[in-house]
């Protein structure tokens, strides 16, 4: 009943929507992450009173115009039973929605005196009176007219249709919104040690560089050109613990940038990164330059920095680029695929085994199935 | 010797020429003594009231029907006259019988008899008295005109179902519309079917009248009506141009027009409370003093405030004469008298000429949805707005300045105030309505039915209580309880407090409850107040602080000063005291204990608090999140400790009260509670299966799991079935990822619910 406020409810959700998902680009998807991350920031601290005051008024705008009858129903709906209190309404012949007293005769007398309908007014409630929520000291007519009860019945109805609704959605939404982000964050987690793998095999085998090893959680293992041309922001490097084993890969994967980079000054550095964002903005913005100077070259940058240029370069195609996001835009779990079938391809490796085979033959001999249930 | 006054009367065939004559005769036809001086004076001013001409009509109609409607406003005298006229038919001295006539206010029902014993020259008490809750004024077998408040003849209702001590009854200012008024119209409506000699008369003040004719009508007749005109005078009614901004310095602004524009005559505001009425008089005193010293034509001001929580003293003063000119010859002083809406109907100021109306007044409204009772400013109705412009006629013509439009009066005012009954809880009404032997509350014939859903909350109360059954009958704990004149949750502690020992402390702490405000916090000594408060409070809760205000109060009767010195209010103190002793009777009489634990100490404190669960588990917030954030139990509304709760921390769990919406949510007079407690006494509606969801569930049943791992313990010997449940238990809890909370515990039996216990073995009321 709570969890409105809890950073687990739809509310939240709601813009984590999995369909929409595949559709935005990658850095779209990042700024999403970006709100969403900040949204619950903003949960989890501590509100303002302005907040809680706010919360506090809705709270009770909706309790005041729920009707008790509505919760009962609900409650048998939900698999619950009647309260006692109800069940003593019914017993003495009460039907919701009806209101209290004698039954009514066909014809009131009050029909029969002149002028008695401007004067009386029936009184009959089917719900409580309305409450006229504080409004300070405005004068009569200066403030918005408080909710009629026959409005307020009509009001109450569709309230508590929407939230019935809204309920058996959110229901059956949440269950599904949560599984699949704890699917997905599964699937990252995998991602990331596939990679790993991948990236030690591949090291192993001379492989220089392998878009499929790129995660933007791993921001830093990522030549810099590229992260540019990609948009990612590499101050974020989540995976700690890879750091210290990081090193070796990237002296050979990163054509030793990074090394370059821990030689300069952090002032200088800065400045390298600023100007390479400016050339990767520009590559972007400007196709036709693209295509005039079809790579570009690490080199062009290093040379800045270093007059002596690099053997191994790693050359930056806008093949590459397109390649790697296109990768970058597929869900965790086809990224996870596409890495595991790299590897059993190339190096006959089975994540799931956790064992190199010596050939396609022994692999399939020895390896149950290419998904995680066959190794069950 | 004269022949008796009376001689030769046959009842209800009396006419007004016997009636006068026997009135001016020299002996009192109801005691046979001679008449005093004092008597033949009133007389005289007696005949010169409005309703003193009608007394033929009054006898053409009361003789022949047995309900009738009456309309007479206020100064007209029905209040006073007309229950005489009919002991001049009746002769209930003769019979046995008694005249009853309600009143809707305690004072009035007091003041009103003084002035009619005065004015049949008989002692206040024998012939004539009165009866309020606390204090009966009466004597059996003398006293055959009584008035008393609606509620006590309700009450009286109870043990006397057909009322067949009384010949006639007279509900007086119907068109208040208490809630006592209205159950008394329909139970009346009824008896009158099975008792044709019983009559019945409603006195309204306004012209509403047609609402009561139809009500006690049958279907093709209305009931008779009377109807005397009041002394008033024509009032000119002036609406502004568009709607006001702000009321109270719109109210202000044309206080201080009249009192530059208009001819002489006294001045009447109608604000909404007691701080803004305080507001507004301040303000319209510096304004009049400004003016005054810049303009020689501009008289002298008085302002006076009018609310029901001043001091009486205080509210005398609306009656001094306005002040005179400052220099012979220059211009005459004004009243102005800044007032809630209690000098609508019930208190009438001379000299008021003009009527300044905002058409706002504070409301109490309670909602059965959250059960919260708010005390919020709302628009008046037409006929509340009548009756204010009315009060400016009362000496001659006078005006009447409503302070909004007049599309805004016929689009957004109700045609009538809305009736108590619809504005209430209905818990005590229920309660008396069952023992009255009102089975069908929703056919039962009211003159305006409440919601539904109130009367279900009533009923959801009254049966977690065992007051009732679950098929709505009354148990004898409710028909135990129906004998107090408290609300059930307070008859419920008074009667189950012997079970922890602290009757005596229960029964101080209810009568504290139900008296005013004894708390005085002066506008300039606040820091003062609140620090002989906080020398008093107990810190695990006002109830206890309460409590020890009245122990300490008793300790120092003999010091007049105490009460002053403390900043509390002796005259609520004395109320107190004197209700205390009136429910102490009624225990006496319902042979409930009255006993204390010699030892003091947290134990004791602890007793107290246990005893207030039993009456008030449903009364609960629970802390959630912030310091002040509470959420009451089962509604989860958010609320916080009032501003004038005591309680030094701010504790997981506490009962309260009153759940009060004025500007913010606040829950009042709070005691620290724990949840064991709930589990324990209350276990009906702390059945963990039925609770909604939420983090008070949550910390249930934390309190829950933790029990039951202490009561595994505690049998090892059955040790493997219990373990593996345990380990079930722990390992459900960890499936659900402590988001959501785990089903109860099967098989662990909540003790019964301390209600039905005490049901069983307490003496039976009689």
């Amino acid at each position: 009943m709570n969890d409105e406020d809890d950073y687990l409810s739809d509310k939240f959700l709601q813009q984590l929507e999995a369909k929409e998902r595949s559709n935005k680009s990658y850095s779209q998807r990042r700024k999403d992450a970006q709100r969403d991350s900040e949204i619950r920031n903003l949960a989890g601290r501590t509100k303002s009173k302005k907040e809680l005051e706010k919360e506090a008024m809705d709270k009770l705008k909706e309790g005041m115009s729920t009707s008790l009858f509505e919760r009962e129903k609900l409650a048998v709906a939900e698999g619950g039973s009647e309260s006692k209190a109800m069940r003593m309404m019914s017993k003495m012949g009460f039907k919701p929605g009806q209101a209290l007293g004698r039954q009514e005769v066909a014809v009131s007398p009050s029909e029969l005196v002149e002028g008695s309908t401007s004067k009386t007014t029936s009184n009959k409630k089917a719900v409580p009176i309305s409450i006229n929520l504080w409004e300070g000291r405005k004068g009569l007519g200066a403030m918005k007219r408080p909710l009629s009860p026959d409005s307020v019945a009509h009001e109450l109805e569709r309230a508590a249709k929407a939230a019935k609704t809204r309920e058996a959605l959110s229901q059956d939404e949440f269950r599904s919104r949560n599984r699949a982000e704890f699917e997905e964050k599964r699937d990252e987690g995998r991602l990331l040690s596939a990679q790993k793998t991948c990236a030690v095999l591949d090291e192993k085998a001379g492989v220089t560089f392998n878009y499929l090893v790129v995660n933007p959680r791993r921001a830093k293992l990522i030549p810099p050109n590229l992260l540019d041309a990609l948009g990612i922001d590499p101050e974020v490097d989540i995976d700690d613990t890879y750091q210290s084993g990081s090193h070796r890969m990237r002296k050979d994967n990163m054509e030793r940038l990074e090394d370059d980079e821990t030689r300069l000054d952090s002032g200088l550095a800065r400045r390298l990164r600023e100007d390479m964002k400016r050339d990767a903005l520009v590559s972007r913005h400007n196709p036709g330059e693209i295509d005039e100077d079809e790579t570009l070259s690490m080199g062009a940058v290093t040379r800045r920095s270093k007059s002596e240029p690099e053997p191994n370069e790693l050359q930056i195609t806008s093949e590459l680029v397109e390649q790697t996001q296109e990768f970058l835009q597929q869900p965790a779990k086809v990224r996870l695929e596409r890495v595991l079938g790299y590897m059993r391809e190339k190096y006959f490796f089975c994540f799931w085994c956790g064992t190199e085979y010596k050939s396609q033959e022994d692999m399939n001999t020895s390896c149950p199935g290419e998904t995680e249930e066959m190794h069950d | 010797m004269a022949t008796h006054p009376m001689h030769g009367w046959v009842p209800r065939q009396v006419t007004a020429d016997k009636v006068t004559t026997a009135m001016d005769g020299d002996i009192n036809p109801f005691t046979k003594k001679p008449l005093s001086a004092t008597y033949k004076k009133i007389l005289e001013a007696r005949k010169k009231l409005p309703v003193y001409g009608y007394m033929e009509e009054f006898y053409r109609i009361f003789n022949e029907t047995q309900i009738t409607v009456m309309v007479g406003e206020t100064g007209s005298g029905k209040t006073t006259q007309i229950p005489q006229f009919v002991a001049y038919s009746d002769l209930p001295h003769l019979k046995g019988k008694m005249i009853a006539c309600t009143q809707p206010r305690r004072v009035a029902a007091m003041s009103v008899a003084k002035r009619v014993a005065d004015e049949m020259d008989v002692e206040l008490g024998k012939e004539v008295g009165y009866s309020i809750r606390f204090e009966d004024m009466t004597e059996p077998g003398t006293t055959f005109l009584k008035y008393m408040t609606d509620g006590m003849l309700l009450r009286e209702a109870m043990n006397d179902p057909s009322l067949a001590r009384y010949s006639t009854i007279i509900l007086d200012e119907a068109h208040e519309r208490t809630l006592a008024t209205d159950i008394l119209m329909g139970l009346l409506k009824d008896i009158c079917k099975n008792r044709p000699d019983l009559k019945v008369i409603v006195m309204s003040a306004t012209l509403d009248a047609q609402k009561f004719q139809r009500y006690f009508g049958t279907e093709k007749k209305l009931a008779p009506l009377l109807k005397v005109p009041g002394r008033t005078h024509p009032v000119e009614v002036f609406y502004t141009q568009e709607p006001e901004p702000d009321y109270v310095e719109a109210a202000i602004r044309t206080v201080l027009y009249i009192h530059q524009a208009e001819d002489p005559g006294d001045i009447l505001v109608f604000l909404t409370g007691e701080e803004e009425i305080e507001d507004a008089c301040r303000k319209i005193k510096i304004e009049a003093d400004e003016l005054a010293s810049q303009d020689p034509h501009v008289g002298p001001l008085m302002c006076v405030p009018l609310y029901s929580s001043l001091p009486p003293q205080q509210q005398q003063r609306i009656f001094d004469p306005p002040p005179k000119p400052r220099r012979p010859d220059g211009p005459p002083g004004r009243k102005v008298v800044v007032s809630t809406n209690i000098a609508e109907t019930s208190l009438t100021i001379d000299g008021i000429v003009y009527v300044v109306d905002p058409g706002f007044s504070k409301q109490k409204v309670y909602n059965p949805r959250i059960r919260v009772e708010s005390l919020l400013v709302s628009p008046i109705s037409k006929a509340s707005a009548a009756q204010r412009a009315g009060r400016a006629g009362r000496t001659r013509p006078g005006k009447c300045f409503r302070l909004y439009t007049e599309k805004d009066y016929i689009k957004e005012l109700e045609e009538q105030t809305y009736p108590e009954i619809l504005r209430s809880n209905l818990a005590n009404t229920v309660l008396e309505l069952v023992k009255l032997g009102i089975h069908d509350l929703v056919r039962f014939d009211y003159c305006d039915p409440p919601a539904p859903e109130t009367i279900m909350r009533a009923l959801e109360l009254l049966n977690y209580l065992a007051a009732l059954d679950d098929d709505g009958n009354l148990t004898a704990l409710g028909s135990m309880m129906a004998e107090f004149p408290l609300d059930p949750q307070m008859s419920k502690l008074l009667i189950t407090s012997p079970e922890f020992e602290c009757s005596n402390e229960i029964l101080t702490i209810v009568s504290m409850l139900s008296v005013p405000n004894v708390f005085l916090r002066p506008p300039n000594q606040r820091k003062e107040a609140d620090a002989a408060k906080a020398l008093l409070s107990i810190p695990e809760g006002d109830h206890l602080t309460l409590m020890n205000i009245y122990n300490s109060y008793k300790q120092n009767e003999h010091d007049k000063n105490w009460a002053w010195n403390n900043y509390l209010s002796a005259r609520a103190l004395m109320q107190a005291d004197n209700v205390r002793n009136q429910i102490q009777r009624i225990m006496e009489r319902l042979d409930i204990d009255l006993t204390s634990r010699t030892v003091t100490g947290p134990r004791f404190y602890d007793n107290i608090r246990k005893t207030l669960v039993c009456g008030f588990f449903m009364q609960v917030a629970h802390k959630e999140g912030e310091r002040n954030a509470y959420k009451t139990v089962k509604d989860n509304q958010a609320v916080s400790l009032h501003p004038s709760c005591g309680l030094d921390t701010n504790p997981e769990w506490v009962l309260f009260n009153e759940f009060v919406l004025t500007s913010k949510s606040f829950i009042r007079t709070v005691t620290a509670i724990k949840p064991e407690w709930l589990l324990e006494l209350a276990g009906n509606y702390y059945d963990l299966k039925q609770f909604p969801a939420g983090e008070t569930k949550s910390a249930l049943q934390r309190v829950l799991n933790k029990q039951l791992g202490r009561q595994i313990q505690g049998n090892g010997e059955s040790g493997a079935p219990d373990a593996r449940k345990k380990k079930k238990q722990k390992t459900d809890h960890q499936a659900q990822g402590g988001y959501s909370t785990p089903p109860a515990v099967q098989g662990y039996a909540t003790p019964p619910a301390g209600t039905a216990r005490y049901s069983q073995h307490r003496p039976q009321a009689s």
